[in-house]
């Protein structure tokens, strides 16, 4: 019943609400008034008794004077209105008792049923006397029946003293009693309108509670607070409907802020990300542009050199500054684009050339790839700074044999690069000190080119993860190793290949 | 706190407020219609009462006394209900209290009224007496309680006897010589009193006793107790006063105590009720010679019935009489 009584709606539970209110003063009202309209018949029968033994009075009179003109005149009409009358009498006296009874009441209807049947039969007795012209006898029976009259109208009126009295006790109390039901009825009534007054304000206050919560929650809400509680839904009517539309609402913008916040955090990190790149590659471009000071002037004068080596037939030193135009050559397209991995290892052997030149042959490069090479895009300036990293500081010190290995694999996903070589190797600490920096390092003066933990940084930044380059070292010869991914890079621009 | 929190508690506060307010005008609309429930059906049982038919006998029998306000009577009335309840009968009560009223007219109403049986105290009028004879001629069947009519079947005591009792009382009380006076009803008939002297006259006749009669008028206690007084304030007034009746001996007691002569004037009474035993207990009455009142009126009751449903009963039917005076009525406290 309550669960039905709250997933009513809220204008059927007014509806129910006022209905019921009038209901109650309605049923109020006709007991009351049931109770004052049977009061009013209590005080309407209570002389009922009275005025019926008037008019047996008046009847008994009339028979008295109808046998006197009978007796007299001997006519037809006063015998016709002494049966009438006689009729008339017995009608009367058929609903009175004629049984003994300890009621002093009913024992007193019997007595008068018996004296006017008593009395009856005399002036039956004195007319039947005087149509049977017996003088004597009509005339005893005359004097008797007029005995028996002033016995029988005594009776009554001493019948109707005592039901009078009798009477007025009861319509005193049926009046004493209809002012009291009449007081305590309009007192009920008042009562009874306050009380539903009442019951109304109680029950729209808590029809309208979870509506003023509605509210209230509402107005915290959009004063952004979204952590509170979720409503509770206490009834299934338009506000139940509303509060759970709004715990949806909260709900689903709790959530969509959360997501905001999530996508600005991440646009955030990405920015971030972004300008850590840029700040790398410039750092890398910045390192280049230390390296080439007028890389222009320096090609077109080294390819000048070159041709006049050729004019002379110096061909080694024809070939050396064509390497060495070449590597100016790739720097100054290249820088801060992707390029082939071909390119790349070109530019690589370029520089390994240059510096076995300057090193006069020390050291022994060895390819270890096949042609032709997977086509796949890369950073530019990632080989160059490996190898140059492992001639300054891992075989250039080195006495005897100085090795450099580039080698190419390709597996079914990944490309795997690896730069190695047979120097003094790299301590544990300075590797994961190298893979653990992620800020941008201004080169020293002591680094030359462009820093390993810049091309760290930048390949990782490139491919979107970190394990993209390692570094592995034993005490003799260090290698680092990196893996392309061979579906493609899962960088986030193209902009940003070094 | 905030002033949300403070509106709820003044919300919550009003509401508690409301619900209270509901329960006790709730409490009170339903006390109310309780009330006016209980009203109307106070009103509607007591006029329910009034007119509810009470229980029906099958016969209706007429008890006709002269002086209906005697408390002696009134106990045989309670007797003869008492018995006719019993008898599935209703026994009215049907006394000269008005003056002017008759036991002639009484006894015609009785006649009028149909009724099943009369029992009556004559007064020896001949009125009366062919009244009665009338209702027998009409089958109603007439017994005379203890005034002895005709050949009536009567029932009462043997008054002559009573006389003798009273006669062997002021012997017991009074050396020779005393006056003895007996108060008479001063109307017509009082057969059972006059028979009552007669024993009394024969106890004594052998013995110096002056005894006489006294005519008082019962037909009010002033005209009693004034013609008692001329009694007492006479020259010669009496050493022992025997009041059969008991307004007689109510209305002597009375002024033997006013007129202070109690334990100088001796009372013999012929019935008692409260009044008269607390004078026994007193001392202001020597002794009540009488019978059981109750006993009397269901033994009218019983023997009228009889009559009226066999039409055959034993005529003449006596009870024992009794003595009470104080040191009975002492015996009696102490057991």
């Amino acid at each position: 019943m309550r669960k039905r009584m709250k997933n009513l709606r809220l204008g059927q539970k007014l509806m129910l609400i006022f209905g019921a209110a009038m209901l109650i003063l309605l049923l109020v009202d006709l007991l009351v008034y049931s109770n004052m309209t049977r009061m009013m018949g209590n005080m309407d029968s209570v002389y009922e008794g009275n005025r019926e033994i008037s008019e047996i009075v008046d009847i008994i009179g009339e028979i008295r004077t109808d046998v006197y003109r009978y007796l007299n005149n001997r006519g037809t009409d006063e015998l016709e209105d002494y049966y009438r009358s006689v009729s008339t009498l017995r009608g009367h006296m058929r609903g009175w008792n004629d049984r003994p009874s300890e009621d002093p009441g009913a024992l007193e209807m019997k007595n008068i049923r018996a004296i006017a049947d008593n009395y009856l039969k005399s002036t039956d007795g004195a007319i039947n006397a005087k149509r049977g012209r017996n003088l004597k006898e009509y005339r005893a029976q005359y004097e008797e029946s007029e005995k028996l009259y002033h016995l029988l109208t005594v009776s009554l009126d001493s019948m109707n003293m005592t039901s009078f009295v009798a009477n007025s006790e009861h319509y005193q109390l049926v009046s004493d009693s209809q002012r009291q039901i009449l007081w305590l009825g309009v007192t009920e009534l008042l009562l009874v309108v306050v009380l539903n007054l009442l019951i109304l304000v109680y029950t729209t206050d808590r029809f309208t509670e979870p509506l003023g919560r509605l509210a209230d929650r509402a107005e915290q809400v959009g004063q952004g607070d979204l952590t509170l509680a979720p409503l509770v839904i206490e009834s299934g009517d338009e506000v139940g409907i509303v509060s759970d539309a709004f715990n949806h609402m909260v709900d689903s913008l709790s959530q969509f802020i959360e997501r905001l916040k999530w996508q600005m955090e991440e646009d955030s990190r990405l920015k971030q990300e972004q300008l850590l790149m840029e700040s790398h590659l410039k750092d890398a471009q910045m390192g280049a542009l230390q390296a080439r000071i007028n890389p222009h002037f320096l090609y077109n004068t080294i390819n000048a050199g070159s041709q006049l080596a050729m004019l002379e037939d110096a061909e080694k030193t024809y070939i050396f500054l064509e390497n060495v135009a070449d590597f100016f050559r790739y720097n100054t397209r290249k820088i801060g684009k992707e390029t082939a991995l071909w390119e790349e290892i070109s530019q690589l052997e370029s520089y390994i050339y240059i510096m076995n030149t300057r090193y006069a042959g020390e050291i022994d490069y060895i390819s270890d790839y096949e042609d032709p090479l997977p086509n796949v895009k890369i950073p530019s300036m990632v080989l160059q700074p490996l190898a140059e990293n492992a001639i300054e500081h891992g075989i250039r010190g080195l006495e005897g044999y100085k090795r450099l290995t580039l080698s190419v694999k390709e597996s079914e996903e990944t490309i795997l690069l690896e730069v190695s070589d047979n120097g003094v190797g790299m301590p544990k600490e300075k590797i994961d000190e190298l893979l653990a920096v992620k800020e941008i390092i201004t080169p020293t003066a002591g680094e030359r080119g462009i820093g390993l933990v810049n091309v760290i940084n930048r390949l990782r930044l490139y491919y979107g993860r970190n394990d993209c380059i390692s570094i592995m070292s034993d005490g003799e010869g260090t290698i680092v190793r990196i893996q392309i991914p061979k579906g493609g890079t899962e960088h986030v621009s193209n902009s940003i290949g070094g | 706190m905030t002033s949300r929190e403070t509106q709820k508690e003044k919300q919550q506060k009003k509401r508690n407020l409301i619900g209270a307010l509901i329960v006790i005008i709730g409490a009170l609309c339903v006390t109310l219609m309780v009330m006016i429930l209980s009203v109307q059906y106070q009103v509607t049982r007591q006029l329910g009462d009034a007119s509810k038919a009470a229980a029906l006998r099958s016969r209706h029998y007429a008890l006709l006394l002269t002086d209906g306000e005697d408390s002696f009577w009134s106990r045989v009335c309670e007797g003869a209900d008492a018995q006719a309840a019993e008898l599935d009968a209703v026994v009215e009560r049907m006394a000269t209290e008005e003056i002017g009223d008759t036991l002639a007219k009484q006894l015609y109403l009785a006649i009028a009224r149909n009724v099943d049986g009369i029992i009556i105290r004559p007064d020896g009028s001949n009125e009366v007496s062919e009244l009665m004879h009338e209702a027998r001629e009409k089958g109603i069947p007439v017994i005379t309680v203890m005034n002895e009519w005709n050949g009536y079947p009567y029932v009462g005591v043997n008054s002559y006897d009573m006389g003798k009792k009273y006669g062997e009382h002021v012997i017991k009380l009074a050396e020779n010589g005393a006056q003895v006076v007996m108060l008479l009803p001063e109307k017509q008939g009082a057969a059972n009193e006059k028979k009552i002297f007669f024993g009394l006259m024969d106890t004594l006749k052998s013995t110096s006793y002056r005894l006489r009669s006294y005519s008082v008028n019962l037909e009010d206690t002033f005209s009693a107790e004034l013609d008692i007084q001329t009694l007492l304030n006479e020259e010669n007034p009496p050493d022992i006063l025997i009041c059969p009746n008991t307004n007689t001996a109510l209305s002597a007691y009375r002024i033997v105590v006013d007129s202070n002569k109690v334990g100088k004037v001796k009372l013999l009474v012929g019935s008692v009720d409260e009044t008269i035993l607390d004078a026994i207990d007193k001392g202001g009455v020597d002794t009540a010679i009488t019978l059981d009142a109750e006993l009397l009126g269901k033994n009218c009751v019983r023997i009228m019935d009889e009559l009226a449903t066999t039409g055959r009963t034993g005529n003449f039917t006596v009870l024992e009489l009794q003595e009470i005076n104080r040191e009975k009525r002492e015996g009696e406290a102490t057991e």
